[in-house]
């Protein structure tokens, strides 16, 4: 292995949208947390989060398709060979290395299960997600029951994604944390690729109006099968 | 789901809470029914029954805020039922936590 090249440049590496999704998620996954732990009349606020981390990955989705180059899948999706390529250090590129492309993957697709399964899913308490009519009692019950078992598994998650932060910190002397605030990030010239340009503003766009209706879609004012006011109808009894 | 407050189903629906809470629930945990498969499998963790349990203590718990409820609903502003609710609700859940299986 050569030295590394002593020249280094500054990259736009992250754009806004990108930051910003990544914040706002971690603001609303945090809510959903604690929320969904204290549970009680703390649901209410947990299936807000829940209707905010739809949005959130609806508009990531987009932006993995229609956002600036290090924010699209396809420059990040990790394959076996590519795999291997970064655990021998053969990995020259910028953005999402292969390892952490897989965690990326991995929490997304995680929180959609979360949010796939707690729109139907209602506490046995009072509160139902906003979906939650449109499904059989047992139904809910068993994405319930999901919902808390994978919670399990996104702790986990999480917990990774923050020790192998703090891993490339200390170990790998590579800041992660500094360019998903700043966006900006200095490489050394021996990387390829280099500056992303920033994706269209009609890119922008659709990846907000796909988020809003997203949100609208999950929030189940669209659909609600009985007007929500409407108390339970007392069977008719004979006059006897 | 929001809603108008509607205090006359409230007064109703905190009544009948009220009613299943003082009305012997102790009677639908007999012990040996947490083996019962009747028309579905029971969710009640078999801890219920034992000496230890702490289901008496929560069960006096949701028929003290349950009582309560229905007190305030009748009698006070949405703000204090909204907030006696918060209560009984974590009163259903200390039990459920505890004894409700959750698969």
């Amino acid at each position: 292995m050569k030295q590394p090249v002593a020249i280094q440049r500054r990259i736009r590496l992250w754009d806004a949208p990108t930051r910003l999704f990544h914040w706002f998620l971690v603001g609303a996954v945090g809510t959903a947390l604690v929320t969904g732990l204290t549970g009680g009349s703390a649901m209410e606020l947990h299936g807000k989060a829940g209707l905010v981390i739809g949005g959130l990955l609806v508009f990531r989705l987009v932006w993995g398709f229609a956002g600036n180059r290090h924010a699209r899948f396809a420059s990040f999706w990790p394959t076996p060979s590519n795999l291997r390529a970064y655990l021998r250090g053969q990995w020259h590129g910028v953005g999402h290395n292969p390892l952490g492309a897989l965690s990326v993957l991995a929490l997304l697709s995680l929180l959609s299960l979360q949010l796939g399964t707690g729109v139907f899913g209602n506490d046995e308490i009072s509160f139902t997600g906003p979906l939650a009519a449109q499904v059989s009692e047992e139904l809910s019950l068993w994405l319930t029951g999901w919902h808390h078992r994978l919670a399990n598994l996104l702790y986990l998650l999480l917990f990774l994604h923050v020790l192998a932060i703090a891993f490339y910190r200390l170990v790998k002397k590579d800041d992660l944390l500094k360019p998903m605030v700043t966006g900006h990030k200095v490489v050394s010239n021996e990387r390829q690729q280099g500056d992303a340009p920033p994706a269209s503003r009609w890119a922008l766009l659709l990846a907000l109006v796909l988020a809003a209706v997203a949100v609208l879609l999950l929030s189940g004012v669209l659909w609600s099968k009985e007007p929500p006011s409407a108390a339970p109808q007392a069977p008719t009894k004979p006059a006897w | 789901m929001d809603g108008q407050y509607n205090k006359e189903e409230v007064v109703k629906a905190s009544n009948s809470i009220a009613a299943i809470a003082n009305g012997g629930l102790g009677s639908l945990f007999i012990a040996g029914t947490e083996t019962g498969k009747g028309w579905h499998e029971t969710s009640v963790k078999p801890t219920l029954f034992a000496a230890d349990s702490k289901v008496v203590e929560y069960a006096a718990a949701f028929a003290k805020e349950s009582t309560e409820l229905a007190h305030l609903a009748a009698t006070s502003d949405q703000a204090h039922v909204k907030e006696q609710f918060a209560k009984l609700g974590r009163t259903c859940k200390a039990c459920h936590d505890d004894y409700k299986s959750k698969d």
